[in-house]
């Protein structure tokens, strides 16, 4: 007998604008509301909604035994209430069932992990506190972006009360396989409507009939007590890591886009500009940096002609919110208040 | 193998890219075991590299009274319906005529002889200089053994379809541009068909691009499954300067360099510059070359207000065009039209990235390049921009284009001409 966790990943980036150097420090939204929000419509009709529907057939079925797991991300949250509200109830009705549960992730779907432990834990604690008050439930498991996953990762989400943190693979001499889809995955890349239902509504039986269990990753943990805590990086896999960034940090753009990101964290952890703060997060999602990415020809998530423009667009725009921090942290220092103005003065 | 080369210019003394194209193929084909003879119409002395011989048309002697093949007969005939380039009405004519005015001419124990003499130049006597040259081409062609004719662009045509007629070798024009690259719409008449008979006569022809092979297929109506592309390449650096100049000042550098003609997007350039320095002053810019909207483009800077930004150290080649790339940050190639365009990939061997042109044929062969439409100078602005701001572009750019530079070397595509010369010699 396998168990089998199923996850599905639900991630929408806020796409940036065509930004020219020109209009660096001039005002100019970052992000193209148009095409998010047809995006989001297009994805949300023709996969979330009908999935949807089609699990919550299955649990009124009478399946109370079907647990799926979700990892929403914060973008994607923000961008169901900016443009198609009725997901978020779409979802809640689901949560409401029992049989579904929300895991907590980077808020914005960032690679802040390998960068800042304290970036990580605010963007962390800022999406798990997004999915209890949207959906009732405070995630108690951890999924990183991209299941990017190594032992100082896992150790930081222990430290704040997760009981897991998932990673890709199959795992304890593979009693457990955890398969992770991409939830827009159904109906986007299928020409036939009816592969949503096909898949929603087959797969989760098919593998019950096979004598297999699915789990939810809290499951896990009840079922397997000697090793408590599934996910921890003793028992899941044999090697230190476990993830390949080349898809989002491998060419020299990617990287230099990354560090030159990262290097104004302290500076706006310093300022208390919420639009400012807001930015910050959309701009850490790993989507702009996997649009930068070579590798990968038929790149056609993008929504950008060539990694080129990706990165060009990116740095302008990056450019822009560096001014504004800065100007952000001139103001404060100008009408000081309270204990951040010695800090805010550090870097300005 | 033999081949017999005509072409209008030969390093050292060349006025743009064709004559670093024909160098470059001509080395090539010698490291495939290829001989060349490669005919000019004004030798200056210096051409001669390694095994490469070098022969001035002027230099020839042409038996009088000339040479009758009936197949020779037939082309003159040809020439004179066909070809605007033929200023008189039979070659004996022509001669006679000739030789009253500016042709060398004197007897010997064979009978009378004669030399045309050859400016090599680009001057108003042009189309006459061209004719001569042809004339002066059957003879050489009599004269040498060799196993293919290979012509390059429209100056050398006639000079072809004569030494093909004369020797009944296989002939292979190159087109390295067109009269539409030149001149836009607005071509010349002469010029065009004088292109149109070469690409007829021809038994192959070869495009520097996919973007010309397409004009010669749409424009001159030559059968798709007679033309092939074989892109142009880039020597190796000769010698590396050992005492490069390192730039005198803060800004940067950003670096146009070509004949400064309307379908070299000179204009373009100057509007992009324009655009950066309404918002960012530590930048200066550079227009190299000459040409007839050079004294336009002066004025257009003066105009916008940026001449202090701007640099117009006229046509430079050689060390002078190194010396300039060493210090350039960016080079930009904003043609409205480029057949090829070898000048981006000179820049990239001087460790400089590149901005093309879409509408230009290296880009072709460029994945390392950041690509604009000329006409869109915001866009062009943004991208020169970013490329000279950002350093992992820049980077970036830098160390994968030299990849691809390294890949494309003149040996390699002149294996694919010389194929193209088996395969003719084979059926003929």
């Amino acid at each position: 007998m396998k168990n089998i966790c199923l996850y599905f990943q639900v991630h929408q980036p806020f796409r940036l604008n065509r930004f020219s150097f020109m209009d660096i420090g001039n005002g100019v939204p970052y992000y193209d509301e148009m095409l998010n929000s047809e995006i989001l419509r297009q994805v949300s009709l023709q996969s979330y909604l009908p999935a949807n529907r089609a699990l919550m057939k299955l649990i009124k079925a009478g399946n109370r035994q079907l647990h799926v797991n979700f990892s929403i991300s914060g973008t994607a949250l923000d961008q169901f209430e900016r443009y198609m509200p009725e997901l978020i109830e779409s979802f809640r009705a689901l949560a409401d069932t029992g049989c579904v549960e929300f895991m907590s992730d980077t808020y914005s779907h960032s690679l802040a992990a390998l960068k800042s432990s304290e970036e990580f834990n605010l963007q962390v604690k800022k999406h798990t506190a997004r999915v209890a008050a949207l959906f009732g439930k405070t995630p108690r498991v951890f999924r990183n972006t991209e299941q990017i996953y190594n032992n100082k990762i896992a150790d930081m989400a222990a430290a704040m009360g997760f009981v897991a943190t998932l990673t890709n693979g199959a795992s304890l001499e593979n009693k457990i396989i955890n398969l992770f889809i991409d939830y827009q995955t159904f109906g986007k890349f299928h020409e036939h409507a009816d592969v949503i239902s096909t898949f929603a509504q087959y797969l989760p039986n098919e593998i019950l009939l096979q004598n297999n269990h699915l789990l939810r990753p809290e499951g896990v943990t009840k079922l397997l007590p000697a090793v408590a805590s599934l996910m921890r990086p003793q028992i899941t896999i044999p090697q230190e890591e476990n993830y390949d960034l080349r898809p989002w940090l491998n060419n020299d753009m990617q990287q230099d886009a990354f560090d030159t990101l990262y290097a104004l964290g302290k500076k706006v952890r310093a300022t208390d500009d919420d639009q400012l703060k807001q930015d910050w997060s959309y701009l850490q999602s790993a989507d702009h940096f996997y649009y930068m990415g070579i590798q990968d020809p038929g790149n056609s998530l993008s929504p950008f002609d060539s990694p080129f423009d990706a990165f060009i667009n990116y740095m302008n725009v990056l450019t822009d919110f560096s001014l504004r921090t800065d100007n952000s942290l001139e103001k404060k220092k100008i009408t000081p208040h309270g204990r951040y103005t010695l800090e805010a003065g550090l870097y300005i | 193998m033999q081949v017999l080369m005509f072409g209008w210019e030969f390093p050292p003394h060349i006025s743009g890219g064709l004559g670093t194209a024909c160098l470059g193929i001509a080395t090539g084909l010698s490291a495939n075991n290829v001989k060349v003879l490669f005919v000019v119409p004004k030798k200056h002395g210096n051409e001669d590299a390694g095994e490469i011989k070098v022969v001035g048309a002027g230099d020839v002697e042409i038996p009088l009274p000339y040479a009758h093949t009936e197949k020779l007969q037939e082309t003159f005939s040809y020439f004179e319906v066909n070809s605007p380039v033929v200023p008189y009405h039979s070659p004996e004519t022509f001669a006679v005529s000739a030789q009253t005015s500016t042709v060398e001419s004197k007897q010997t124990s064979h009978g009378p002889i004669m030399r045309y003499p050859f400016t090599g130049g680009y001057g108003k006597n042009l189309m006459k200089e061209v004719w001569q040259y042809a004339l002066t081409a059957a003879a050489i062609a009599t004269q040498h053994n060799f196993d293919v004719i290979h012509v390059h662009d429209w100056l050398a045509f006639p000079a072809g379809i004569m030494a093909s007629a004369a020797s009944g070798k296989p002939l292979v024009v190159h087109v390295h541009a067109t009269e539409f690259d030149r001149s836009g719409s607005n071509i010349n008449m002469q010029v065009y068909e004088t292109e149109r008979l070469g690409m007829l006569k021809a038994d192959k022809v070869i495009a520097v691009s996919e973007l010309t092979r397409k004009v010669i297929i749409d424009r001159y109506s030559i059968p798709p499954e007679k033309v092939v592309t074989i892109h142009n390449a880039v020597l190796p650096v000769a010698e590396k300067h050992k005492s490069l100049p390192s730039k005198p000042f803060n800004e940067k550098v950003i670096t146009f360099a070509g004949r400064i003609t309307y379908q070299k997007g000179p204009a373009y350039f100057i509007e992009a510059a324009a655009k950066i320095l309404r918002v960012d002053k530590s930048f200066r810019f550079v227009m190299a070359g000459s040409g007839d909207m050079l004294k336009a483009m002066i004025s257009y800077a003066a105009q916008l207000r940026i001449s202090r930004y701007f640099h117009f150290p006229g046509f430079l080649k050689g060390a002078e065009l190194e010396k300039l790339l060493a210090i350039s940050d960016v080079f930009v190639m904003p043609s409205v039209s480029e057949p090829f365009g070898i000048i981006p990939l000179e820049a990239i061997r001087a460790g400089v990235p590149v901005i093309i042109s879409r509408q230009s044929g290296v880009q072709e062969v460029l994945q390392y390049a950041l690509k604009i439409d000329s006409p869109d100078t915001s866009d062009m602005a943004n991208c020169i921009h970013a490329l000279a701001s950002y350093k992992g572009i820049h980077r970036l750019l830098k160390r994968e284009s030299t990849q691809e530079l390294n890949a494309l070397n003149w040996e390699k595509q002149a294996y694919h001409i010389k194929k193209v010369y088996e395969h003719l010699t084979s059926t003929y």
